[in-house]
């Protein structure tokens, strides 16, 4: 008997709300004290502690929360969609032109004047990639071509960052772009969780409104449309809904990599290799992982800030690896 | 499950250009199974995709009882209408019972998130699986399957649909002589017992004259002729759809499916 669909999602959504609270109680770095905040923060005539709590710690937690359910979600959604446990919610072009978007923003300097434009440019970002993929997938494209129209996204945003940085005007405009890009949730504020919040959600209801049917994908697309699932619906759900909230992410925290690409593969079993099952437990994984790591970073002591989307590629990128030997195994066999 | 005529009139398909299928019409009843044959590219498998609704590039009229196909809603199409493609696969390692419980898609809520299945399911399902002999593979995993098994498994999830019209392309591909004959006696006992509407593409004319109780022979994507086979499947025919003429040998007559039965294990 193995572990079942019920009892992983029962786990991680548990173990998401404990790391929540974790996330709630611990300081930004070791050294502050932990406990003595709580307690204080329970006599209620302390603003300090309720600053920290609801204007620093809250966006950061909510948002690894959300950052996290749209990275898995969207991960799963992909490789159900493409039928393939390589895909993950980046090949849709949609992070390579959300960091292009936000990082104009602090070409031109608007970044510096105000805070909001930074998330706004990165979501202008992903907008565009919505509109350019939407449109192709209006056309009854193949699923092939969406694919192909999402990686040539990715390089033209890949080309058009590195000409910013190029052109940017001074070294720290540079470095800022550099590190913007890594991937963080520090100093983010309940700002950007309202400004990403709203397309996050639609994006989470287009893609589990597609879930469904990415079930009877597992067929091939024409036994798919004989069940009546309409096949070219379907992929437009999922790839608009992954590039809506996946590019709010982006705009709002930087890349964070990996997390969809893992998280669908460490729970596929536990699903029972159901595509459908898989996006939800894959949403609660994606939240757990993204809470864990970034308690992680906070907890590791380095002398800079420790990037999140760095400690989730460290960690993603062997597991990649591994997936494709045993993937060459499984085909030579 | 209500017995339904499927009738095509003057259907004509252009596919790149090319004139794939040109003034085809058929009435299929309920009951009979109908074998689609021709040469390589004579449009069997574009007649069957626009007989299940799927492809829609194309003149002429299908009619689903009285009832025009393309009006009809996907969602009450695809519970009328089973379609096995040809050579069938599943992309991930599904087990044997989850792919047959595909079939049940279009009687299940359309936001369905589990998967989870009602009585009726179960029972549709249980009945499909015993009707293609895979109840000893549920467990396994379709990948893991010889190529004859999963045939079988297909054939169970598109018999779990439980649609009064069987459509199955080319189901006998790449199988051996006993899996020929228990796909089908499968077909065969779905049209006799089940009165569904069973149309098969074939390639082994041997099992279109065996199995069949009307074949479509097309050339060109025209029909060359249409009836029991006996009147369908000869030389001259056969000459003019596949280019080859009997040799009239009695020994590879010995040979010839026709003449043959599969055996309990």
């Amino acid at each position: 008997m193995t572990f079942g669909f019920r009892h992983t999602l029962g786990l991680l959504t548990v173990a998401s709300v404990a790391l929540f609270c974790v996330s709630l109680l611990l300081p930004n770095t070791l050294a502050a004290p932990t406990i003595s905040l709580l307690s204080e923060l329970l006599r209620d005539d302390n603003e300090i502690a309720r600053i920290i709590l609801l204007e620093i710690r809250l966006p950061r937690a909510v948002l690894a929360v959300m950052v996290g359910t749209s990275l898995g979600l969207a991960g799963a959604a992909m490789q159900g969609l493409l039928r393939n446990p390589l895909a993950e919610p980046g090949v849709v072009g949609v992070s390579g032109t959300a960091a292009l978007g936000a990082t104009l923003t602090f070409y031109s300097g608007l970044a510096a004047v105000a805070p909001l434009a930074l998330p706004l440019g990165g979501i202008a970002g992903a907008m565009g990639a919505v509109i350019v993929l939407f449109l192709i997938a209006g056309r009854q494209a193949s699923t092939a071509t969406l694919l192909l129209a999402g990686i040539a996204l990715n390089a033209i945003a890949g080309a058009l960052t590195a000409l910013t940085l190029n052109l940017s005007p001074n070294p720290f405009a540079a470095m800022e772009i550099i590190f913007w890009q890594m991937g963080s949730l520090a100093d983010r504020s309940l700002m950007h969780v309202q400004l990403s919040a709203p397309l996050m959600v639609i994006g989470w209801v287009l893609i589990l409104t597609a879930a469904p049917a990415a079930r009877a994908l597992s067929l091939g697309e024409a036994t798919a449309s004989s069940l009546g699932i309409n096949v070219g619906a379907t992929q437009r759900k999922i790839i608009v809904g992954t590039a809506l909230c996946v590019g709010a992410g982006v705009a709002v925290t930087g890349i964070i990599g990996f997390i969809g690409l893992i998280v669908p593969h460490l729970l596929r079993r536990s699903c029972n290799n159901d595509p459908a099952q898989l996006m939800i437990t894959s949403a609660a994984g994606g939240a757990s992982l993204l809470l864990a790591a970034d308690i992680a970073v906070r907890c590791i002591p380095t002398n800079a800030e420790l990037k999140l989307g760095v400690v989730t590629a460290l960690l993603g990128a062997p597991v990649f690896l591994y997936l494709i030997f045993k993937l060459r195994r499984l085909e030579s066999s | 499950m209500m017995p339904v005529a499927l009738k095509a009139l003057g259907i004509a398909c252009e596919l790149d250009s090319r004139r794939v299928l040109d003034a085809v019409s058929l009435t299929l009843q309920p009951g009979r199974l109908t074998g689609i044959i021709g040469a390589n590219g004579a449009g069997k498998s574009t007649l069957l995709s626009v007989l299940a609704g799927l492809q829609r590039n194309y003149s002429g009229s299908v009619m689903l009882g009285d009832t025009p196909l393309p009006l009809l809603p996907a969602r009450d199409r695809s519970k009328r209408i089973a379609y096995l493609p040809q050579n069938p696969g599943v992309h991930w390692d599904l087990s044997v019972r989850q792919v047959v419980a595909l079939g049940r898609i279009p009687h299940q809520p359309r936001f369905s998130w589990l998967g989870t299945s009602s009585e009726a399911d179960q029972a549709a399902i249980a009945d499909a699986m015993t009707a293609t002999q895979c109840d000893h593979l549920r467990d396994r995993t379709v990948r893991s399957l010889s190529g004859g098994e999963q045939l079988r498994v297909h054939l169970a999830r598109t018999f779990a649909v439980q649609a009064p019209i069987i459509l199955v392309d080319e189901p006998t591909n790449g199988l051996d002589p006993f899996h020929q004959l228990r796909c089908l006696e499968a077909l065969k006992a779905r049209a006799e017992d089940d009165q569904c509407t069973v149309v098969t593409v074939l390639h082994d004319l041997s099992l279109a004259a065996r199995f069949c109780d009307e074949v479509l022979l097309l050339h060109h994507g025209k029909t060359l002729a249409f009836g029991h086979p006996a009147h369908v499947l000869v030389p001259d025919n056969l000459l003019q759809a596949y280019r080859i003429q009997p040799a009239l040998n009695t020994a590879t007559v010995a040979l010839n499916l026709a003449l043959w039965d599969s055996v309990n294990d």
